[in-house]
């Protein structure tokens, strides 16, 4: 297999997402099957220049400004949790 | 005729001459609806009392010349991952089962402003990964010509919302495929537009360097009075251009006299089912019949345009949606008794929130992103990236237009390949390299195979959008196609 069971609990973990026994064995056969599939990509002649030179990138700012947005109300009515116009989270340290 | 079996510009022109009021047309596409979505189910919610009130307040407006614009009162479908007020924007995800849209996407800002009139919000694959509109959490859309088969995906419920006559045309997006491909299933017309010319705020982001709205309906005139409405720059959206938008009716019916049109031979070998490879080079006859020079160009980097779109999507979804931690908004366990810590707020929220598409494609992200393999694959695909845009341009120094088959196959059984993603992501080989280097493609109806609609893919430089749709118009107008539409029955 292209990929360990220990690096597929591994990226769930990166991506905060906690899988089943189930899952863990179905998804490493599945993303085995994939990462063989795109590896193809390592046969392709690429030339040894910058990512970033494709023609069609341009960088794009505005004037560091804040604007009031309007909607706070209306964005803080979905959260599941909240607290005097902030939203509310479990304790990030502990 | 009723007026939902209408084309979008025949209801334009008889709403414009009083002939035909919006609220007709609204109330039968409605009543089309009622009749066929439970067959198709290509409806995630209709908004019946809300499209009728608009309806009514378009014809008022119109009846006292206030409103004139060409969309005005034209009822139309919305792909579930455009924001647009007054409704859910569900992204066919529990994840966002419940979200209400706390604003209008820019297209769907413009088509409002335009008078439309939106009929509801359409299923998709799960935030747009998905080729068959089977990865969704609130059920299928069958293919209104075989309800056993899939629509395509991952627009499928917008194009079979425009197949089966129930609304005027439909807003999608397309990443990968999901405008043409699912056009291409349903036998309609599907744009991708030239990266940058439609503003994506507003839309579920799934990979933001390929993303595009583009516009579905029954005609590619009906296509180019949808497309006029949405292209655009918007300030909202710093990756759309400041190119002037054209009048894209204006040459339309111009002709192809002339033209020069290459058949890349790499999509003509391997995989691709023999009808379609006799209907499309039959369609391709006919480009020459009505004037065009054919000749064969070579796309070489295609074999690896496939594989390096699934590493930087993956790795550009895993950062997307990264965003749906319920903790602002979304499916969130938070309030749940048991949870008492942040990262597991985050970790159940998500596992039971996404699909299972949607939590694969995450981890080939997070995989091929990680310090180890970051060179190999994204680093790499991006590096491929370059050498398929490089292809594109190399070919249309010797010719205007690229003639292919959109895919591979015609509609697959619903069930065939949802177990295995990677037969599943195949679909897409002939509709991922236009999004990697950004130049437009649409798909246009040209034949059947064993009753099944098969779509040619015409794709054109950066921009050149009108000379997309004078092509695809020249063999639409030459062609029986358009005139077909499905018998729905069974179940």
């Amino acid at each position: 297999m292209a990929i360990s069971k220990k690096e597929v609990i591994h990226l769930a973990k990166l991506s905060r997402m906690e899988l089943t026994e189930k899952e863990i064995d179905k998804f490493q056969d599945q993303i085995s099957s994939v990462l063989n599939y795109v590896k193809k990509i390592s046969k392709a002649k690429v030339k040894k220049t910058s990512v970033n030179k494709s023609g069609s990138l341009r960088d794009v700012f505005r004037a560091d400004q804040p604007e009031k947005c309007g909607r706070e109300q209306e964005l803080l009515d979905q959260a599941p949790q909240k607290k005097d116009g902030y939203f509310k989270v479990k304790a990030v340290f502990k | 005729m009723e007026p939902f079996e209408l084309s979008l510009a025949e209801s334009a022109k008889k709403i414009k001459s009083r002939e035909l009021s919006s609220y007709e047309l609204v109330e039968s596409c409605l009543n089309r609806i009622a009749s066929v979505d439970d067959k198709i189910s290509a409806f995630l919610q209709v908004q019946k009392e809300v499209a009728l009130k608009t309806a009514k307040e378009a014809d008022q407006k119109i009846k006292s010349g206030k409103l004139n614009s060409p969309l005005a009162g034209i009822p139309f479908a919305l792909k579930d991952n455009l924001q647009a007020l007054g409704t859910k924007t569900t992204a066919g995800s529990k994840i966002l089962a419940e979200y209400k849209s706390a604003y209008d996407a820019t297209a769907v800002k413009k088509l409002r402003n335009g008078g439309a009139v939106f009929l509801g919000k359409t299923n998709l694959d799960e935030f747009g990964m998905g080729s068959s509109t089977e990865n969704s959490a609130f059920g299928k859309t069958k293919n209104p010509w075989n309800l056993k088969k899939v629509p395509g995906g991952s627009s499928g419920g917008s194009a079979a919302a425009v197949a089966a006559g129930e609304c005027m045309a439909a807003l999608g997006s397309d990443t990968g495929g999901s405008v043409r491909q699912p056009s291409s299933f349903c036998g309609v017309v599907g744009l991708k537009p030239t990266y940058g010319r439609v503003s994506r705020y507003g839309l579920v982001a799934l990979a933001s360097s390929f993303d595009q709205i583009g516009p579905i309906a029954k005609t590619v005139e009906d296509c180019a009075l949808v497309f006029n409405a949405i292209a655009g720059f918007d300030p909202h959206d710093s990756t759309t251009v400041k190119e002037k938008v054209p009048d894209y009716l204006k040459d339309l019916k111009k002709g192809i006299k002339g033209l020069k049109v290459g058949v890349p031979r790499e999509y003509f070998i391997e995989g691709i089912d023999k009808n379609i490879k006799k209907t499309v080079k039959e369609a391709i006859k006919q480009l020459e019949m009505l004037g065009a020079k054919i000749q064969e160009v070579s796309l070489p980097n295609v074999e690896y345009a496939l594989a390096a779109y699934y590493v930087i999507l993956p790795a550009e979804a895993s950062a997307n949606l990264a965003r749906y931690d319920g903790v602002r908004y979304g499916y969130s366990v938070m309030e749940k008794k048991q949870i008492s810590d942040l990262f597991s707020v985050y970790a159940l929220s998500r596992a039971k929130g996404f699909g299972p598409e949607v939590k694969r494609r995450i981890m080939i992200g997070a995989y091929c992103l990680s310090s180890g393999y970051y060179d190999a694959y994204y680093k790499k695909a991006q590096q491929v990236r370059i050498l398929v845009e490089n292809d594109f341009q190399e070919a249309f120094k010797k010719v205007d237009v690229l003639a292919a088959p959109t895919t591979p196959t015609t509609a697959f059984n619903a069930g065939e390949k949802i177990s295995d993603p990677l037969s599943m992501y195949l679909s897409d080989i002939y509709t991922v390299s236009a999004n990697i280097a950004g130049v437009p493609a649409v798909s246009v109806p040209c034949g059947f195979v064993d009753g099944m609609p098969v779509g040619l893919q015409l794709t054109s430089r950066p921009f050149e959008e009108a000379l997309l749709l004078k092509t695809a118009y020249s063999y639409e107008q030459a062609t029986p196609w358009h005139a077909k539409k499905p018998e729905i029955t069974g179940k």
